[in-house]
């Protein structure tokens, strides 16, 4: 087991009071597994995913509950045991591939600024492993790529540096944040296939937030239904899938959009 | 096209479209500033100190009775007008670097950490801040003066201790608004330190309000060391200013204008330069770093 997850409890302090926002989220994760977390906006996924990290904003909490990682739990881990831990054990893929790079420096500096912090690489060898690790995540002429800066790489190019950087130190974990909605349909794909295959290669574990189930469906092995700070069903994908317990779940199902029954409803006025 | 040119060029691309004609103005003018203060031995004809009691009061060499040898005339001990200039120049030329750099390290180091870390520690610098810019910025130097006495560099310690306020403020506003950023969730997600983002992360994003700071903050610190030499509390006696020179070319006046006009108009030149210059850059930054954003 790499992740267990037990009773997790999160609150948000306003000046007037403290707001529960996850109630005793529970699920865990083995090696090399692709879970999703999946739930409409609000309901706690990124909450969820960044108390793994530790990264909660400043007003927010774990009240209780543990978060189990290789057996020692994070919840009680001093900062800086924990920054040990970012990016070399756990990484997270953000949501904004554009602004979730620092636009002041190149691809390069930023992605060997890393590999520095957590291996003994020089300057050198890190430069070499970046183009390497670009090479692998579809970018051709790495070469020139590492010398941009960010805002002169496209939404889809931007994602893949990102997620680069997040296999980078080869993680057992990797946090991704809903890491195609903002981008299009079609790199969507591609990025959802570049993820699998690096997960593949590297026998990483994701946890896979999402509010698109049929997104997740594609990537994950299991998947696990958040509504309002609580884990409602947690399993196999097509059991999720094809079988969901819970009412909320019928509801994510239904509302995914198909596509030939959209347009036969927008067209049948028309064609007869 | 390789990696290399392609960055070469767009560094000069960069720089190209910082141009304008307030920008062009500006830089002239801080350039014949600083080559006239680094080159003053060459320059100056004479010894800006050296009297000749007897040449006193020679009026520029255009003016009736002037002297091709004194080509803005001499003053009441007869030392060379152009010679003092000259030398005046450097004066404000270290003024402006000097204190300049002072109080953007201090300023930059209380707005990044007040900006970075909120809550306390940003409540105490903001409040020190607020009482500091409470005081009228004349007296305070006047104040400072009076206790640190006269003397160059104590002009420039009186400049950075009254003037950091302007960079904290700044930089703790920008830091606020680049702390949010997605990047730095990213940076602290893959383990690295506060330090590390402090430094590394945001200081880099800073400089481009840094630089209109810096360059608005050197026409304020020469403002200050003429204004605080003309009260006569400023540099030493016999250290050539500008503002030495217009308050004694105040006192004879009626004898020769030219010994008040031509520091004067050095001022004026000096100041609506640097002011051209960092508002001409602000007007071609500000806009590109809201699309960045």
């Amino acid at each position: 087991m790499l992740l267990k997850v037990q009773d997790l409890k999160v609150s948000f302090a306003t000046p007037k009071r403290m707001i529960p926002t996850l109630h005793r989220v529970s699920f865990d994760l083995d090696y090399g597994e692709v879970l999703g977390l999946v739930g409409e906006s609000g309901t706690g996924k990124s909450i969820t995913g960044k108390s793994i990290l530790r990264l909660l904003p400043p007003n927010g909490m774990i009240t209780g509950g543990k978060i189990l990682f290789k057996k020692r739990d994070l919840v009680g881990l001093r900062e800086s045991e924990m920054r040990k831990i970012r990016g070399k054990e756990i990484s997270a893929v953000q949501q904004d591939p554009l602004s979730s790079l620092n636009p002041a420096f190149r691809i390069k500096d930023q992605m060997t600024d890393i590999l520095t912090l957590h291996t003994d690489m020089s300057e050198k060898e890190a430069e070499e492993h970046v183009i390497q690790l670009l090479n692998q995540v579809g970018i051709k002429d790495a070469r020139s790529v590492i010398n941009k800066y960010p805002h002169q790489l496209s939404g889809g190019m931007c994602q893949r540096v990102m997620i680069a950087i997040a296999f980078s130190c080869s993680p057992s974990l990797v946090i991704a944040d809903e890491p195609t909605t903002a981008l299009d349909v079609i790199t969507q794909a591609l990025v959802i296939e570049l993820m699998k295959r690096m997960q593949e290669e590297n026998n990483t574990s994701i946890i896979f937030i999402t509010h698109d189930i049929s997104l997740a469906s594609k990537i994950c092995e299991r998947i696990a239904v958040m509504h309002k700070g609580e884990v409602v069903e947690i399993g196999k994908t097509e059991e999720v899938l094809f079988n969901p317990k819970h009412e909320y779940t019928r509801l994510l199902i239904n509302s995914i959009p198909k596509i030939e029954k959209e347009i036969r409803t927008i067209f049948n006025g028309v064609e007869t | 096209m390789s990696s290399e040119e392609f960055i070469t060029e767009s560094l000069f691309e960069g720089f190209k479209s910082i141009l304008s004609i307030k920008v062009i103005f500006g830089l002239i003018v801080l350039i014949i500033l600083f080559s006239t203060a680094i080159l003053a031995p060459v320059i100056s004809p004479f010894d800006p100190n050296e009297q000749r009691l007897n040449e006193a009061y020679k009026p520029p060499f255009w003016v009736k009775g002037g002297d091709k040898n004194y080509i803005l005339g001499t003053d009441s001990l007869g030392r060379d007008i152009f010679s003092r200039l000259v030398y005046g120049a450097r004066v404000a030329a270290v003024v402006a670097v000097v204190a300049t750099i002072l109080t953007a390290i201090t300023g930059i180091l209380v707005g990044l950490l007040s900006g970075f870390f909120g809550g306390k520690v940003d409540q105490i610098f903001m409040r020190l801040v607020d009482i500091w810019m409470s005081f009228p910025p004349v007296l305070f130097a006047l104040a400072l003066i009076a206790i640190l006495g006269v003397g160059l560099k104590n002009v420039i310690l009186a400049i950075a201790i009254i003037d950091w306020t302007r960079f904290a403020r700044v930089v703790r506003a920008e830091v606020i608004n680049i702390k949010e950023k997605d990047f730095i969730l990213a940076d602290k997600a893959v383990g690295m330190s506060n330090t590390h983002i402090i430094f590394r992360e945001i200081l880099p994003n800073t400089i481009p309000i840094i630089i209109i700071l810096a360059t608005l903050e050197m026409s304020i610190a020469i403002t200050v060391e003429i204004l605080l030499s003309y009260v006569g509390l400023g540099v030493k006696a016999f250290t050539p200013s500008w503002g030495s020179m217009i308050s004694e070319g105040l006192a004879y006046f009626r004898i020769g204008w030219w010994g008040m006009l031509f520091p004067m108009l050095a001022t004026i030149v000096v100041i609506l330069g640097l002011n051209s210059l960092g508002d001409g850059l602000r007007e071609k930054i500000d806009p590109r770093l809201s699309l960045m954003r």
